[in-house]
């Protein structure tokens, strides 16, 4: 992890610096958001406040996950904000394949199907699976960032897990 | 020492490979696997084109990952060219400095005021002892006339009532006479 923030930094330098982490930062955001709109603002909000906060967070250990906790923070206080549920945006920002219309749309379709498993498991179990197989963060990482005790992140990545596989195993009978 | 998935190397290591994938699945599916055994577990789905049937199951949940690691923000963002949170620290110093000014200048008001009344606690007690009566003779003529003229009013008193009595007799005749 090498995202740093020094007190003396520009403003040119510090958007190079973020540039490491800036799409980890709104992947996760994403996943918790479920909308891209929504999940840019938390981005916008977090990457402010690391720019404003640069001289205290100087000092700061492993900047990432410290980041990564704060866009959880955020992304949390908008979801309590939002008066409305959003439906799934979540695959818009899914890259396109370069394969035939038909190939795509069922391809689509089994992604669609996979974020609706990764909707219905509880917020904690979402984030520690995202955080975990999407960006490939070790458990101490992990904990840090959700601000859980480690056996929790284990438990939570267990249960996760087994709900995945029955709902795998339930898509192809 | 544990068997690694290293890619797919021949038909005929693809049992071996099955077995190793299965091991891996098992453990991933408990939390037991390690970053480097998620990665392979990841190689394997991702970048093999005959997948096992008995894990083609699995190779959507292995598919969504990869998609969704290459998910980036499309929103080019900057950062302001001013630093606001010095100003907005500067707004709350300088508030901060008029409440505490304001609250300086009504102590140092109040003080004031406090200091122009006259303290309460300088009064001098009164010395009784100095009006005590220190002659017999004037003593006992004092007491004589506070007697007399406790007499005096009682006397006023008493005629009074007989006055009043006497109307009262009065009015009792003429109302016995009709």
């Amino acid at each position: 992890m090498s995202f740093r923030l020094r007190d003396e930094m520009t403003r040119t330098e510090f958007e190079h610096s973020i540039a490491s982490i800036k799409d980890k930062l709104f992947r996760f955001a994403l996943k918790m958001m479920n909308n891209i709109e929504e999940a840019e603002d938390v981005l916008q909000e977090v990457l402010l406040k690391l720019w404003l906060q640069r001289k205290q967070l100087s000092e700061v250990k492993n900047l990432e996950a410290w980041s990564m906790h704060m866009t959880k923070n955020h992304a949390i206080d908008k979801l309590r904000c939002r008066k409305y549920e959003e439906g799934i945006d979540v695959l818009m920002a899914l890259p396109t394949k370069d394969a035939n219309p038909e190939d795509d749309l069922q391809h689509r379709d089994m992604m669609a199907y996979i974020e609706n498993i990764m909707q219905q498991l509880p917020e904690k179990q979402r984030m520690v699976i995202h955080l975990r197989d999407i960006e490939a963060y070790s458990y101490e990482e992990i904990a840090q960032i959700l601000d859980l005790p480690l056996n929790q992140v284990k438990v939570n990545l267990f249960r996760a897990r087994t709900f995945l596989r029955t709902q795998l195993g339930s898509s192809m009978k | 020492m544990p068997q690694t998935f290293n890619g797919f190397a021949g038909e005929k290591n693809s049992m071996m490979d099955n077995k190793i994938i299965d091991q891996l699945l098992k453990k991933y599916f408990q939390g037991e696997t390690n970053l480097e055994e998620e990665k392979q577990l990841r190689q394997y789905f991702t970048d093999i084109k005959q997948i096992d049937a008995a894990f083609k199951s699995y190779a959507p949940w292995f598919e969504y990952i990869k998609e969704n690691q290459h998910v980036v923000s499309s929103k080019t963002i900057t950062m302001p060219k001013h630093d606001v949170v010095t100003i907005h620290q500067k707004k709350h110093s300088y508030r901060w400095v008029i409440a505490m000014a304001a609250a300086v200048t009504l102590l140092l008001i109040a003080t004031f005021m406090l200091q122009q009344q006259p303290p309460k606690s300088n009064e001098v007690a009164i010395d009784w002892s100095k009006y005590e009566l220190q002659d017999d003779a004037e003593a006992s003529a004092q007491i004589v006339a506070a007697l007399k003229l406790l007499a005096e009013k009682l006397n006023g008193g008493t005629s009074k009532v007989a006055t009043e009595l006497d109307k009262i007799s009065k009015i009792s005749t003429i109302l016995n006479q009709e």
